[in-house]
């Protein structure tokens, strides 16, 4: 008898074509890395290369002269292509003109569009969101908005030529999990664009849930790099996306009111 | 004359190019960008634009975010 052990979940999965595309680029993983909140470079670098990920987050911000090795260096040397962040940005106007300032300095035409509207919530500011999206995706930008739990709002941002579509499960860094997942199926069902769960994911049931619900990818920033072992969590995180997306497309069984017996009913003994 | 470079006001020659500025300030070469009063203004014409009076410069890079 064989013994099946973990690494034979991968080729499982690669054994049936099942591609993850956003614009017409294949990713070869679902699972979308945040660098914000982790405690060094080296920590990190271990958690990027631990996440199988192949698309990881940047933020853009001030040079700083006293700047040691940069998160540029390490994030190139794990070969994964970039996703410039706007956080911080309140506004249109600002994040528009981080996203141009991050096509100039890491040469992706992409952009993570976020633009919120309190530094409590960090929730996005829909208004404002929608005006930088228009703005963006007419300059030719590969845009992916960070937007909230709303399929009207999702739509509106697919219609708007946006090449994914990112909602949150709960607050940014909360861990609170996704504390809407009907509105997050809805959105899948709302939009022909990859959706992406990002924020809130707090542990790796909660991105196994994303994917379930239809997500096609799911974005992880805290949940990894705050965790006390990020390479470890990074880990579990890669193998809760590929579980969930399994499952999604295996076709689970319905849910039953009352039970429905796997074992044979007939030739029970008579004791 | 005076700029504000990354919120912090200095004072530089009058006719400064960009490129000039990046060398005084020991800015990274790559992996950057600049914005001159709110503008992206890019790297091939850095040589030939002059920093302007009062003008507020931003060179920013990635940093770990998101």
């Amino acid at each position: 008898m064989t013994v099946t052990d973990m690494s034979s979940v991968a080729p499982v999965v690669s054994s049936v074509p099942d591609p993850f595309v956003i614009a017409g680029q294949e990713l070869s993983s679902r699972l979308l890395l945040g660098t914000g909140g982790a405690s060094s470079l080296t920590t990190l670098d271990s958690a990027v290369r631990a996440s199988g990920s192949a698309l990881v987050t940047v933020a853009i911000r001030r040079v700083s002269l006293t700047a040691g090795d940069s998160v540029l260096a390490v994030l190139n040397r794990a070969g994964v292509r970039l996703l410039p962040n706007t956080a911080g940005c309140y506004t249109a106007r600002d994040a528009v003109l981080t996203a141009k300032l991050a096509r100039e300095a890491l040469g992706t035409t992409w952009v993570k569009l976020e633009v919120i509207a309190d530094d409590i919530t960090l929730l996005p500011d829909a208004v404002e969101l929608l005006d930088a999206a228009e703005r963006l995706v007419d300059d030719g930008f590969t845009v992916l908005p960070y937007t909230n739990d709303d399929p009207v709002l999702a739509r509106r941002l697919a219609d708007l030529g946006c090449a994914a579509i990112m909602p949150l499960g709960s607050p940014i860094g909360s861990g609170l999990g996704i504390r809407n997942p009907h509105a997050i199926e809805m959105i899948c069902d709302a939009v022909d664009v990859p959706v992406v769960l990002d924020a809130g994911i707090g542990t790796a049931s909660d991105a196994t849930l994303a994917m379930e619900l239809g997500c096609d990818a799911v974005l992880i920033a805290s949940a990894v790099t705050r965790a006390e072992n990020p390479a470890a969590m990074a880990t579990a995180m890669k193998h809760a996306v590929l579980a969930g997306r399994l499952a999604r497309t295996a076709g689970r069984i319905p849910v039953r009111r009352f039970a429905r017996a796997s074992s044979p009913t007939e030739a029970v003994i008579q004791g | 004359m005076t700029i504000t470079l990354n919120g912090s006001c200095h004072e530089i020659a009058d006719g400064t190019t960009l490129d000039q500025l990046v060398v005084i300030f020991s800015l990274p070469e790559r992996g950057v960008a600049l914005a001159m009063n709110s503008e992206v203004v890019p790297r091939s014409v850095w040589a030939s634009m002059r920093v302007l009076p009062d003008a507020r410069v931003e060179v920013v890079t990635a940093f770990q975010g998101g």
